[in-house]
């Protein structure tokens, strides 16, 4: 595999929001998604320049949502992972997997 | 629906960076801002609350009148800093940076840092300027200067006292704290040295 065709971390975490929120994957509901689950604060300049990032390699499409007061009348744009997208996870989580495979016990918590 | 018709900054947006992407991203900083705006709010209610007493300190054997006109220019100041940080420094930061991001050495990310400081530095800037051209005008003595000179400081702090506080939405590193507080602090002594000469007895 190419260098170039790894994940970094940032980008599988986005990847997880996305499967995880299914439908429901814009800006806020993913920096939420993320900070729950992993305790890391995320910024709106960081997500959406991974997003952007990653719709160029095809990994994830957009489109354009509804509008709400709470967003001050302006539309969400919603994130799907493409195909391309599911397999890059697949790969980047089996190569995860063997990198920790074997190692001590302790160590099984980081991938759970 | 959209709930109101664009505004200029929408507009500028659109302009710098297709309206489809930065209509998201802000609205995103919205929504972000409206679910997180209870200590933003306290802290603006504390400072309104100091803001009596202040006038007070500084200014304690003056008309009810100026008293009154001194309190409104606080006010006003305090305002416009808000604004400014709320509406300008955080919403405009991401269209300039992706606009710019091609000439840029840094990535998108730390661009967009960078534009948001200097967004953030230009209001400090403009306030500082406000206080020059309102002294100007109204060609007050050195007492009502200082006070004037202490309300600027004061619109100018609570804002970053926020963002010391609590992450914007560019906050992403750390490093990125020492830089914003260093920039301030530049931007603070600069106006300090330049208008030294409005602060002395005359």
């Amino acid at each position: 595999m190419a260098k170039g065709k790894f994940l970094g971390e940032f980008e599988l975490l986005v990847l997880g929001a996305l499967m995880r929120l299914g439908d429901q994957a814009y800006g806020v509901a993913i920096i939420s998604e993320i900070e729950d689950r992993t305790g890391r604060k995320v910024s709106v300049g960081a997500l959406y320049a991974t997003l952007n990032r990653m719709e160029k390699k095809q990994y994830v499409q957009s489109r354009l949502g509804e509008t709400s007061a709470v967003r001050g009348g302006r539309a969400k744009r919603y994130f799907a992972v493409t195909r391309e997208g599911q397999l890059q996870v697949e790969r980047s989580s089996a190569v995860l997997h063997r990198m920790m495979d074997g190692l001590p016990s302790w160590t099984k918590g980081a991938i759970a | 629906m959209r709930m109101s018709g664009p505004s200029f900054a929408d507009w500028l947006i659109g302009f710098l960076a297709g309206p489809d992407m930065c209509e998201a991203i802000v609205g995103d900083l919205h929504e972000q801002a409206q679910s997180s705006g209870a200590p933003r709010r306290s802290m603006v209610i504390v400072t309104l609350r100091a803001l009596p007493g202040l006038v007070h300190l500084g200014l304690s054997n003056i008309s009810a009148h100026r008293y009154r006109v001194e309190l409104g220019w606080m006010l006003g100041l305090l305002a416009a800093a808000w604004a400014w940080e709320l509406n300008v420094a955080q919403s405009l930061a991401w269209p300039v940076a992706s606009s710019i991001s091609t000439i840029s050495p840094f990535s998108i990310v730390i661009t967009c840092k960078l534009a948001y400081l200097t967004l953030f530095a230009l209001g400090l800037i403009v306030l500082m300027g406000g206080w020059h051209m309102i002294n100007r005008a109204s060609k007050p003595d050195w007492r009502v200067r200082t006070q004037r000179f202490g309300a600027t400081v004061l619109a100018g702090l609570v804002p970053v006292l926020y963002l010391l506080t609590f992450p914007g939405p560019y906050d992403g590193h750390p490093a990125f704290r020492f830089v914003q507080l260093a920039l301030i602090g530049l931007v603070a002594v600069t106006g300090l040295l330049v208008s030294r000469s409005m602060l002395q007895r005359a």
